[in-house]
């Protein structure tokens, strides 16, 4: 909300600055988030007083006008807007003033002189949305800084107002909040009283028009005043007009120019109808689902049965605090108005404009809470302010929100605020927001005005408290606390990054939600969670795993000649059941980077295993499998699974060479994903084995196997043949050559065997090797090579 | 060598070793002089021809000679040794300005690095950190959060919505609630994470990531809050007399709200683009947790009273590392990513 100071200054007498009002309002919970001045800066222009005009002699869309500038000196200015007309005041720029974006100076156009300018609102940087030149009231003073006339070198605030401060989304508002912090003395307005009695539910006007609120909509409408407008008002002073520009409001037409201009000012909107078009009577009730409003903003809104309306006999005329209809909208050709001040709930108006689609001044202040007994004295106001004759007015009630005392304890308010406040203190800053207080024992009982039924409890109270003392004066402390052993987590997820880290992989993140496209080829039917809403379709299902992400970063980085890369991310895959923390990494380009020591060399499968095994090496104790896969995103021969016992833990391999294409890499591009949950699991802890004091001894078989028995199933069967003395097994050769027979490979086995209690004797190994041999032999057809 | 030489004199032998350049040179030396059939080996073997008095002399004599000899030989030999030593580490040098072998270094996200930052500083101060749903219920997200459907305040969240009704988590707070579902006060926990919002601009990414932080205990005040945070960020900008001030705000579930604004760690408060001029930057919200959040988890009022802090990750990360541009995290190029190794 846009705060005028000059505005201001009709609620709030006050000797500070600016400068110190903008940082007092930031502290009471009014944050400004700008400070302008009122107009650009320019000079050198004065109120002129046109005393004639006459036609260009050579040029039709100019006219020559000579214009009292004051001092009884007048001016010759040549122009070119419709609106110049003799008589009128207008912003005459003389030679040597300087504009926001010119310099004037004399000049002569099409063979007249022109000694200076008539600048419009836009030249001036003062646009209020009229046309032509700026028009200025009949009694401007002639010969005034135009400056100082329209009070322009005044500073106008922005607030961010919160959602719970209604009561301050008013100048008003604003006055009253900063005279509670002692940033100035508040003057209250005295706004007139009504000459007639409101009615329970129904009243009616002198023209005999009934005004009802429905009973299903008594508590969504406290009150509704329905005042007829004779006359329509003139144009607003320059004052005005200024008032409502720096208010942010452009001028649009008087009535509703003087309407916006209260709602400025006091918080209070209102709505104008044309008398003439309401059919039959008001009444305040709920929409019927279907039914139709043709809105101000030119659509027509569907309306829903839990939105109040106002109706007459023909249908809605008005979204009730949010937007006006156009069958019933003050026009050109209005000659009597019907003039709405109503009390809305916020709870009747919130969200409405929202699923709407509509943003409105009206709407912003109901949402959060307009005084509930303001809107007829505000009309009132309105009426007199705006000089036009109310012929009649009639009030129909609903129910009045009911505002009930709340109990303030003193030992609360310094248990929250860590620091005890002076009773005294508490009185005169409650008293300063309009609350009623009286004491009972300790403690307070507090009234909270009309203006502020945010204030329902004790805590809403404090916070005024804190807020009105201001947080910079509360003190400040280190918590004390009962220390309390924690679980310790994370270290495996810490030890984990650090590892994938150490080996040239880098960390990005990417966004949970992908294309579906992408899903449906990585994770064909996975159900996913789907956006309602996304930002744009390629972000539309929440992803089924990491990998299009990482593919995503692969490809960026190509592009920019990163040609090996390394990358993981850590984060939530989603299906429509499960959301778990997935750990997945890429690579891509080759196994080193090329160096003065070696050729690069293309990354292949056991380098990427390689990294996988790592990581699974952070669990020593558990025993991890790889066994083949068919995963729609991978290579189906250079793809595996990864199993802890029978749980499958994840899956490694090559890019499917078909994504791969298109996804345009021509290079192989490598896997993984990991289940983080699964591996996070609370781990066991190593347990000691005794060394041995013995020797140990190496046998090296050649075994010829059938080509379709895998390395991991000779490995398999030697552990479970469960050696006593055979301490570990690896594989340290596998040959396929022209040598071998046909459907064989060749394969080195390294067994070292250690005995715990003796020196092993020759014997004892060969008995133990020709052991593990024979169950070998019982698993496939397998020989010892010479 | 058949025929021992006899050396003319002491110093011809000491010259006749000194000129020699090789090993095996010095060899034939020693065998020529000391061999089987050297020079003195013989002139021992002679002795025996000798009368005793004779034989002792002459014996001394050649054992002195012999000594010396040795001793020169061995002096040599060392000598040329160490040479030949010398040639070859000479050989062997290496250029060490030459790069070693490099496996390449990867590094962490510079929102992990905060995000660690963070959990371990509040893990020292005695913070669980515990962990939630992304796609959450509209309860735990709004409701049990004082946030009631149609309330203006969901206006402060543009919301993702799934086709089956939840939501994307809005900010890490609904993870309190869960919290306080399985926990009894007394209790400290942060939890950190991402969570969405649907806004896209040059400030806003659809997501981002959050840490909340929650305190509850007989006895916790406002100015426990203040204390807290003041110290936490004060640490993490690494600057003790980092000026830091709390401004009433509102937020649903704390009440009093306060946002947090630190000195500007830019321009340190003389106002530049980063601060609006303003000398301050405002990094994070927090409050006293709202009577009404405690009433929804059935924590007692009376005793308990505790506040609740959130503050978004990107901004301090960008704060932190003078990163001026939010989208820069989430496109993950490679070479903003190795800065922060």
């Amino acid at each position: 909300m846009r705060v005028a100071l000059e505005w201001m200054r009709d609620y709030l007498d006050t000797e500070r600055s600016a400068a110190e009002l903008a940082d007092i309002l930031s502290m009471i919970g009014l944050e400004v988030e700008a400070v302008e001045d009122a107009a650009p800066d320019f000079s050198g222009v004065l109120v002129g007083h046109v005393q004639r005009v006459w036609a260009h002699p050579a040029a039709d869309k100019l006219r020559v006008a000579e214009v009292d500038v004051g001092a009884g000196s007048s001016s010759q200015i040549v122009c070119g807007a419709a609106n110049l007309r003799q008589g009128m005041r207008v912003a005459a720029a003389l030679p040597g003033a300087t504009l926001p974006h010119m310099e004037i100076a004399e000049a002569e156009l099409r063979g007249v002189r022109s000694s200076g300018m008539l600048c419009s609102a836009v030249e001036l940087g003062i646009d209020d949305g009229s046309s032509g030149i700026l028009e200025l009231d009949a009694d401007a003073p002639v010969g005034m800084d135009l400056r100082a006339y329209l009070r322009l070198d005044d500073p106008v605030f922005t607030l961010g107002i919160t959602p719970n401060r209604g009561d301050a989304f008013s100048i008003l508002g604003v006055a009253r909040d900063l005279a509670a912090r002692c940033a100035g003395r508040f003057l209250a307005p005295t706004l007139p009283v009504a000459s007639w009695t409101p009615h329970a539910g129904s009243a009616q006007l002198a023209n005999s028009l009934p005004i009802r609120i429905s009973d299903a909509a008594r508590d969504a409408c406290g009150s509704y005043s329905a005042l007829q407008l004779d006359t329509l008002p003139q144009r607003l002073p320059d004052r005005w007009r200024e008032r409502l520009r720096r208010g942010g409001q452009k001028s649009i037409a008087p009535m509703v120019d003087w309407l916006n201009v209260w709602m400025l000012a006091l918080g209070q909107p209102m709505h104008a109808f044309d008398a003439e078009k309401i059919q039959g009577g008001i009444e305040v009730r709920w929409a019927r689902s279907g039914e139709i409003l043709d809105a101000l903003d030119g659509r027509d809104l569907p309306l829903d049965d839990d939105m109040l309306v106002i109706a007459d006999a023909a249908g809605p005329v008005a979204l009730a605090g949010i937007i006006g209809g156009r069958r019933t909208a003050v026009s050109a050709s209005t000659r009597s108005v019907l003039l709405e001040a109503a009390y809305f709930a916020a709870r009747a108006v919130q969200g409405r404009a929202r699923r709407l689609g509509l943003q409105t001044e009206a709407a912003q202040r109901y949402e959060r809470g307009v005084d509930f007994r303001l809107a007829l004295p505000a009309a009132l106001a309105l009426v007199e302010q705006c000089d036009v004759r109310c012929a009649a007015g009639a009030t129909a009630l609903g129910t009045e929100p009911r505002l009930s005392e709340i109990r303030l304890r003193p030992q609360r308010i310094a248990r929250v605020l860590g620091t005890v406040i002076a009773a005294e203190t508490v009185v005169q800053q409650l008293q300063a927001l309009g609350c009623g207080l009286r004491s009972e024992g300790e403690d307070h009982l507090v009234l909270p005005p009309s203006h502020r039924y945010d204030l329902r409890i004790e805590a809403d109270l404090i916070e005024e408290l804190g807020r009105l003392t201001g947080y910079e004066h509360l003190p400040t402390r280190r918590p004390q606390a009962i220390l309390r052993p924690l679980r310790s987590t994370g270290r495996h997820r810490r030890a984990l990054m650090a590892l994938l880290s150490a080996r040239g992989y880098s960390e990005i993140i990417s966004y949970s939600f992908i294309a579906p496209e992408l899903q449906a080829q990585f994770y064909p039917g996975i159900g996913s969670p789907v956006l309602q809403n996304p930002i744009s379709a390629d972000m539309a299902v929440m992803r089924a795993g990491i990998w299009p992400g990482l593919l995503q970063t692969l490809h960026f980085n190509r592009n920019r000649q990163q040609d090996r890369q390394r990358f993981f991310e850590i984060g939530r895959v989603f299906t429509d059941q499960t959301q778990r923390l997935q750990i997945a990494g890429a690579l891509l380009g080759a196994a080193k980077a090329e160096s003065w020591l070696e050729k690069a060399r293309a990354s292949d499968f056991f380098d990427l295993k390689g990294d996988v095994e790592a990581v699974l090496g952070l669990w020593p104790q558990r025993r991890f499998r790889f066994a083949k896969v068919a995963d729609p995103a991978l290579h189906p021969g250079q793809s595996a699974e990864i199993f802890w016992g029978e749980r499958a833990v994840g899956r490694l391999g090559a890019l499917h060479p078909q994504l791969a294409e298109r996804y345009d890499f021509a290079e192989s591009v490598w896997l993984f994903a990991l289940d983080l949950e699964i591996l996070l699991e609370a781990s066991e802890l190593p347990r000691f084995q005794p060394l041995s004091p013995f020797p140990s001894v190496r046998r090296d078989l050649a075994l010829l196997v059938p080509e379709n028995l895998t390395a991991g199933d000779v490995l398999a069967v030697l552990a479970a043949a469960e050696s006593s003395i055979l301490q570990e097994v690896s594989v340290f050769d596998r040959y396929i050559g022209k040598n071998l027979p046909e459907g064989q490979v060749g394969l080195g086995i390294r067994l070292q065997f250690q005995g715990q209690t003796s020196t092993l004797t020759e014997a004892q190994v060969q008995e133990e090797v020709d052991r593990l041999l024979r169950a070998l032999q019982q698993v496939a057809p397998i020989a010892l090579r010479n | 060598m058949e025929n021992a030489v006899s050396p003319a004199s002491g110093a011809e032998v000491a010259e006749a070793i000194a000129k020699v350049q090789q090993l095996a040179e010095l060899e034939q030396l020693r065998v020529q002089w000391l061999g089987k059939k050297g020079y003195l080996t013989r002139a021992m073997q002679g002795l025996g021809a000798l009368d005793p008095e004779q034989r002792r002399a002459r014996g001394a004599e050649l054992n002195a000679q012999k000594e010396a000899i040795q001793q020169l030989l061995e002096q040599r030999r060392a000598q040329l040794e160490n040479e030949l030593l010398q040639q070859r580490l000479a050989s062997e040098s290496v250029d060490v300005s030459l790069p070693g072998r490099d496996a390449g270094r990867g590094s962490l996200h510079p929102v992990r690095q905060t995000l660690n930052w963070i959990e371990d500083y509040f893990s020292r101060l005695g913070f669980e950190v515990a962990d939630g749903p992304e796609l959450e219920d509209d309860f735990h997200n709004f409701t049990a959060l004082n946030i009631p459907e149609d309330h203006p305040a969901r206006a402060m969240h543009d919301t993702f919505y799934l086709q089956d009704g939840r939501v994307l988590r809005t900010h890490t707070s609904p993870v309190q609630i869960r919290y306080l579902e399985t926990h009894q006060p007394p209790l400290r926990m942060i939890a950190t994470g991402r969570v969405y919002r649907r806004d896209s601009d040059i400030t806003h990414t659809p997501m981002f990531h959050q840490v909340e932080g929650l305190y509850l205990d007989e006895g916790a005040s406002f100015a426990d809050l203040r204390g807290l945070l003041a110290d936490f960020l004060q640490e993490f900008f690494d600057n003790g007399a980092l000026p830091v001030r709390f401004r009433p705000s509102y937020f649903p579930f704390t009440e009093p709200s306060a946002e947090v604004d630190v000195g500007c760690v830019i321009c340190h408060g003389k106002g530049c683009r980063v601060c609006k001029d303003t000398g301050w930057l405002e990094v994070l919200g927090c409050g006293m947790v709202h009577p009404a959040v405690l009433t929804a988890v059935d924590v007692d009022q009376e005793r308990f009273t505790g506040f609740a802090f959130g503050l978004g990750v990107e901004r301090l990360t960008m704060l932190r590392y003078g990163i001026n541009d939010l989208r820069l995290f989430f496109e993950n190029d490679l070479r903003f990513l190795r800065e922060f190794v």
